[in-house]
């Protein structure tokens, strides 16, 4: 680690911050558009940029979703539950103190167990056999279907278009070309962050197209005082920390979720556990605000666990963080562990730099991100433009990813429209070829598919993975129905 | 009242191309390249059930949404539609998006932002008075072209187009 990764990883914390305050500007946007941008830099420079990135992505959507009532992200949607009515009984420093002060706890929660468990994952990953990566990768990838807004049927379709997309090109196991039509520009299948950024970029211009005007917040502002550290906030909400951040680690470990899931769950959880709160739920309960915020922000220590040691994205923003790895030569896996285990502790390093470069920066930056939200959107729609066509350029130096580019965007848009949600395509992209690899080798390696099906079944990890998929349906649905 | 254009069915359409597209590669490789489909080692399996799996969902996404259609206009209400005027807006945004990516290899990236970024944020300023339109357009996109430029290319090191 040098003085200018820590640097990098700083700026990469206020860029995400103010991104991920932005309503309609995600984190996964953000993190599409760091990792293209830094795709020409050395490999610990662009990590450092792009954790610092995810840690204030996720810390920024809370001061949109209480100063606006409109999530910046959507790791933030619990938050405006309380957070707004707390601003509307004029607490609005109150509650971002207590959402930054959580989601700072809960950050480095999350890496604390990531640090615990990581090492252990890894060490018994090594075990896994292309049954239980199947298993793993496809459960991923139906979770996030399911649990993603709308139909679940539509969920699977995303899903099942992501994989003819990452279908397109050479085949992973023999090398021959698939869906390429005959075209050479097919040949080398479809640049993957070309796509995520038109499905988050792109989508989210014509999106934003709908009105030309800002937002009006003028009346909102922080006060600098407010959101410094206050022990007697802190004792209002200390209840939620020993619960929300191992909850929210625990769903950032399981494939296919992440913050947006940890937060709605620690929301729904904190309703039935706590039951005489600060206030009543919905009218300004500070527990309220500090559950989702301990939850999504511990979340990102969960997900990057199961990157890292199994090589799975846990949501599409570790998916998108997963393809960077890949494109800077880097493999997480059961293997990462063995033969790149400094890399890990390195981004343990950027993550608690990043979690705490976002909350200085939530404490000094959330009245000028309040201003920059005020933004004309003649301004702000040009300027993501030109920056997912500078992303999507900078990947081959090609304007053929460009045009994939506004391609995409236009079917993010019209998907989202029609209730078709598109993180699960991202995942299927980055997924497809796991799950087509391991299912292929697990079926040469039984002979046949009903010995294939049966060893799912007589293998004892893949057993308790089968018992944990369904386990995890059941448990998340239960949480997600009590929380709704 | 606002026209409204549905979009329920355009993601059908690009997906029912997507599966028309995978069973004529699939039977092109079967029949002319004479690549086996249930083979163990076969590199078309895979293929088949993503093909098969997305017809079948879809299928099924379809006729759910059919009956959703139905019911909503019993109640004369449209479930999913987009004013016409914000496709609009999106179409041609589209268009001058295209028409300006073919021209970054002519211009170059400074030149071909400038006119871009001044002419879009001319067609979305929303002051009515033309001269406040005109200035804001170039104003900002003197000081944000060279802006970008210096951060993409000065400090980031990105080859810009």
């Amino acid at each position: 680690m040098t003085i200018l990764t820590v640097l990098y990883t700083i700026i990469g914390a206020g860029i995400g911050l103010a991104m991920g305050a932005l309503p309609g500007l995600t984190v996964t946007m953000t993190a599409v558009l760091v990792v293209s941008l830094t795709y020409g830099w050395p490999m610990t420079d662009a990590l450092a940029f792009i954790c610092g990135a995810f840690c204030g992505g996720v810390t920024g959507g809370a001061i949109s979703a209480i100063g606006l009532n409109i999530p910046g992200t959507s790791a933030a949607v619990a938050t405006v539950f309380d957070g707004h009515p707390l601003k509307n009984r004029g607490e609005a420093d109150n509650a971002l103190n207590v959402a930054l002060m959580t989601s700072f706890i809960g950050a480095i929660i999350g890496i604390i167990i990531m640090l615990l468990v990581g090492p252990a994952i890894g060490k018994f990953a090594l075990k896994f056999g292309s049954q239980e990566y199947f298993l793993i990768t496809l459960w991923g990838l139906t979770l996030v279907s399911v649990l993603s807004k709308g139909n679940w049927v539509k969920g699977i379709c995303s899903a099942f278009f992501g994989l003819f997309v990452g279908m397109i090109g050479m085949d992973p196991v023999m090398g021959l070309m698939r869906f390429t039509f005959g075209t050479r520009i097919l040949s080398g299948g479809i640049n993957f962050v070309a796509a995520m950024i038109g499905l988050f970029g792109m989508k989210e211009v014509f999106n934003q197209l709908s009105t030309t005007a800002s937002f009006n917040i003028t009346r909102t502002v922080y006060n600098l005082k407010g959101l410094l550290p206050k022990m007697d906030l802190l004792k209002k909400v200390w209840r939620v920390i020993p619960w929300g951040g191992p909850l929210g680690t625990l769903i950032g470990l399981l494939p296919g979720t992440g913050g947006d899931v940890a937060c709605i769950a620690a929301y729904g959880v904190a309703k039935q556990v706590i039951k005489k709160p600060s206030r009543p739920f919905g009218e300004g309960a500070y527990e309220g605000v500090a559950a989702p915020e301990v939850a999504n922000n511990a979340a990102i220590g969960g997900a990057m666990t199961t990157m890292l040691t199994l090589g799975i994205p846990g949501d599409s923003v570790s998916a998108i963080i997963l393809g960077s790895f890949y494109l800077h030569g880097l493999l997480p896996g059961p293997t990462f562990m063995m033969t790149e285990k400094h890399y890990f502790y390195l981004i343990v390093g950027y993550l608690i730099i990043g979690s705490i470069a976002a909350y200085i920066f939530g404490i000094l930056g959330s009245n000028l991100i309040l201003k920059a939200i005020n933004l004309p959107k003649s301004l702000l729609i040009p300027f993501i433009t030109i920056l997912c066509v500078v992303g999507s350029y900078a990947l081959s130096n090609n304007l053929y990813d460009v045009f994939i580019m506004v391609i995409f965007g236009i079917i993010g848009y019209v998907f989202e429209k029609t209730g078709f949600p598109i993180g699960p395509i991202v995942l299927a992209i980055i997924l497809g070829p796991m799950i087509e690899r391991n299912l292929r080798q697990a079926l040469i390696n039984t002979g046949g598919v009903f010995p294939f099906v049966s060893s799912l079944f007589t293998r004892p990890i893949s057993l308790v993975i089968l018992i944990l998929v369904i386990a995890s349906y059941v448990l998340q649905k239960r949480v997600m129905k009590d929380a709704n | 009242m606002k026209r409204q254009k549905d979009l329920l069915f355009v993601p059908y359409i690009l997906l029912v191309v997507v599966i028309v597209a995978m069973f004529y590669e699939l039977s092109r490789m079967i029949f002319v390249s004479k690549i086996e489909l249930f083979d163990l080692y076969s590199p078309l399996i895979f293929c088949f059930l993503v093909a098969f799996g997305l017809l079948f969902f879809l299928v099924l996404s379809f006729v759910g949404d059919l009956k959703q259609k139905q019911a909503a206009a019993k109640e004369e209400e449209k479930e999913v539609a987009v004013d016409v005027e914000e496709l609009k807006r999106i179409i041609l945004y589209v268009l001058g998006l295209i028409i300006y990516i073919m021209l970054l290899p002519r211009l170059h990236f400074v030149a071909a932002t400038l006119i871009y970024m001044a002419i879009i944020v001319f067609l979305l300023t929303e002051a009515t008075a033309f001269t406040t339109k005109l200035l804001r357009a170039v104003i900002s996109s003197i000081i944000f072209v060279p802006v970008v430029y210096y951060i993409f290319y000065g400090i980031f090191n990105v080859v810009l187009p």
